[in-house]
């Protein structure tokens, strides 16, 4: 597919997304060896973003799955249209007919990016929000490429689909799925890259202010805040900050005001608003953004 | 009879074999179709750079994100002969610390010097060992913990299963009795959502102030870990130890001696605020919390700033179902919270109760009781001593 983990790199570039060495290499092996590819990660670090931008890459289309607790084969892999069936029933009096057919089956994401392997990405989004009994359906999914459909047989992908799973690891997921996964560990990126991944996503935005976002981020992150921004909420605090200053020069002052884009969280925004011991008026936030905007 | 020997390993797979072997040694699991695919990616890959090797390893050896700089150190300690990487500690199971060389010694000499009153915990941390009474027959506890537990306040679960009444109408049951019955219908089916007990979290305080309660904690941390509720237990001193796995051993000496010999803060002092921090700032751990009660053991004894127990317990209060301080001090029928720290976090607990007995706990469990509040309502707030309650106004 790719000759390199750097053709592959410069594909994803195309893309809009820019992956370090060890992300493009994680890929590179994954489609390669035909293995699903487990990504974890702190959240909004763009890891979600990796399966979209491979579905772009790839000129594929994405087929996304979202997990949650409670979810069932029924919302992953089929479900028979019941009430349809029933129906049919009703309405066929001495007719046969075939009531597993196509016309009476739903298909969900698994089973869907199963049968078009060719031409789907498979995203399996926030794999440790779902429970352990889909996750050892998962398993068997992930082991065959296979899905066992006691009325229609096993349906088999013709070959091995490019499979991205994420997770933020809010639980420990087990060690036989790990096992059957490539694995890459996301974590935020160096700051020049950063400032790469702003200038890139935010558009219009500058790049002494981009790199003043990314100083300013990097400065929250280190305050072991309840909730860390990630890359996402520095590229829409540039985008926010650059609206807000507007050609006034008042750039401290522009991301005080936009702090809603970045810190989404009451705890947080009370403590970095909390003026410092021994301080008149200066407060965390303070700190932060002036030796941000100073660089 | 002959012995099929393995065929040799190629030569330059050797070394990546041995690498393999070098980070298990180190506490790495490594499971063999992980080797294949570490190979067939160093094959793909070429490779033209050592340290292709390395990110080789990382995508198919997955260490865990906490231990990749020291996998890179073993991989640079193997493969560049740099210098040694530091070893971590390995759980070492079954081991009496009494049996150790010099052993005896040990637990004599630091016990003296731990810290009785709990308040005074600096900067500077002190290993202890700890030993438990051995043959202590628990039934009784395990029969007192499983009468209370079934009480305890149950969730639904969100996966729909067959039942005979339910929320809603089971289509797929019904479609194959009416396929059975050859199109006829014959009777509605359900679904519902089951429920099940809401997790229980234990943090246990094992510094030198509560050495006295120490072992009846953990002997009810066993029984309630072997009932019907899933738990999870940690300790707490100068420093955060999941105990969960030890916990699950089936035998509770084999599970106190375990856990002796898998911490060493024991009857030392506290960071109680620092300690909870730590639970909170795993993801995985942190996610036991959510919807599960919560019950911290421990005399609250945080002396200086509090403000991090503080906030570490406000955090605690919205993850958690219910959240429990129990403390023995709380023994004694006078008892009030008079720490800052504890009056400082009154009003985020559902519970103070007593504890260091195990009445006093059984009785605390049974606070929650699932058939008296069956929906998360507003939080009562009580202090709950061994023979009075009191309303707290929040």
């Amino acid at each position: 597919m790719f000759a390199s983990p750097e053709t592959l790199s410069a594909r994803l570039a195309s893309a809009n997304y820019l992956a370090n060495e060890g992300l493009s290499t994680a890929i590179f092996l994954a489609l390669g060896m035909g293995k699903p590819l487990l990504l974890e990660g702190p959240p909004g670090v763009g890891k979600t973003e990796v399966a979209l931008a491979l579905a772009n890459g790839l000129e594929r289309n994405l087929v996304r799955l979202q997990c949650y607790e409670g979810i069932d084969a029924g919302h992953a892999l089929y479900e028979w249209n019941y009430a349809n069936q029933l129906l049919a029933i009703r309405q066929s009096s001495d007719r046969k007919i075939d009531l597993y057919s196509d016309d009476y089956l739903i298909e969900r994401p698994l089973l869907r990016a199963l049968r078009a392997a060719d031409d789907t990405v498979l995203l399996i989004d926030e794999v440790d929000r779902a429970d352990h009994e889909f996750e050892a359906l998962l398993l068997e999914f992930l082991a065959d490429y296979a899905i066992s459909i006691p009325e229609r047989g096993t349906v088999r992908a013709s070959t091995p689909p490019v499979v991205i799973l994420t997770s933020n690891r809010t639980r420990q997921l087990h060690e036989a799925l790990r096992r059957r996964c490539l694995y890459h560990w996301i974590d935020y990126p160096e700051p020049d890259m950063e400032e790469r991944i702003v200038m890139m996503r935010a558009g219009d935005v500058a790049a002494a202010t981009a790199k003043a976002v990314v100083a300013a981020v990097n400065g929250l992150r280190r305050l072991h805040l309840t909730k860390a921004p990630g890359i996402a909420e520095g590229v829409e605090w540039a985008q926010a900050a650059t609206l807000l200053e507007s050609g006034t020069g008042q750039w401290p002052d522009a991301f005080r005001r936009s702090i809603g884009a970045v810190i989404k969280d009451e705890e947080d925004l009370r403590f970095l608003m909390t003026p410092l011991a021994g301080e008149t008026s200066a407060d965390p936030l303070d700190s932060v953004l002036v030796q941000a905007c100073s660089r | 009879m002959t012995t099929l020997q393995p065929p040799p390993l190629p030569d330059p797979v050797r070394p990546l074999i041995g690498f393999v072997r070098y980070i298990r040694q180190h506490g790495f699991t490594v499971a063999p179709e992980q080797i294949t695919s570490f190979l067939t990616a160093i094959r793909l890959l070429g490779p033209d750079h050592p340290d292709q090797i390395r990110l080789a390893g990382h995508a198919t050896l997955a260490p865990p994100a906490e231990s990749r700089h020291r996998f890179d150190e073993l991989y640079r300690g193997f493969f560049f002969g740099e210098a040694n990487p530091p070893t971590e500690p390995r759980v070492k199971s079954n081991i009496d610390p009494a049996t150790r060389p010099g052993g005896e010694d040990l637990e004599p000499l630091q016990v003296s010097r731990a810290n009785k009153s709990g308040q005074v915990a600096s900067g500077a941390s002190m290993s202890s060992l700890r030993h438990f009474s051995p043959h202590i027959d628990d039934a009784a506890l395990r029969q007192l913990v499983g009468t209370v537990v079934r009480r305890l306040p149950t969730r639904h679960r969100l996966r729909f299963t067959a039942a005979a009444e339910g929320e809603r109408l089971d289509f797929r049951s019904a479609m194959r009795d009416m396929v059975r019955y050859d199109g006829d219908f014959q009777r509605l089916k359900y679904a519902s959502r089951p429920e099940v007990p809401r997790p229980v979290v234990l943090v246990i305080d094992i510094s030198g102030s509560m050495k006295a309660h120490t072992e009846i904690h953990l002997r009810f941390a066993h029984a309630i870990t072997h009932s019907s509720v899933p738990v999870s237990t940690y300790l707490i001193g100068s420093k955060l130890t999941p105990l969960t796995p030890i916990m699950k051993r089936k035998d509770l000496q084999t599970a106190l001696d375990e856990a002796s010999a898998y911490t060493d803060d024991w009857d030392g002092g506290t960071r109680i605020g620092s300690a909870l921090d730590q639970l909170l700032a795993v993801p995985c751990q942190a996610n036991q919390l959510r919807g599960a009660l919560v019950f911290v053991l421990s005399d609250g004894l945080e002396r200086g700033d509090h403000r991090q127990m503080v906030a570490a317990c406000r955090r605690i209060t919205r993850l958690a179902h219910r959240f429990a301080w129990l403390t023995p001090l709380a023994l004694d029928p006078e008892f009030s919270p008079r720490t800052a720290a504890l009056q400082a976090i009154l009003p985020l607990l559902d519970l103070v109760g007593a504890s260091g007995d195990p009445d006093a706990l059984a009785h605390a469990l049974s606070q929650f009781d699932g058939r008296r509040s069956r929906s998360p309502g507003r939080r009562r707030q009580s202090i709950d001593t061994t023979d009075r309650q009191l309303e707290v106004r929040p």
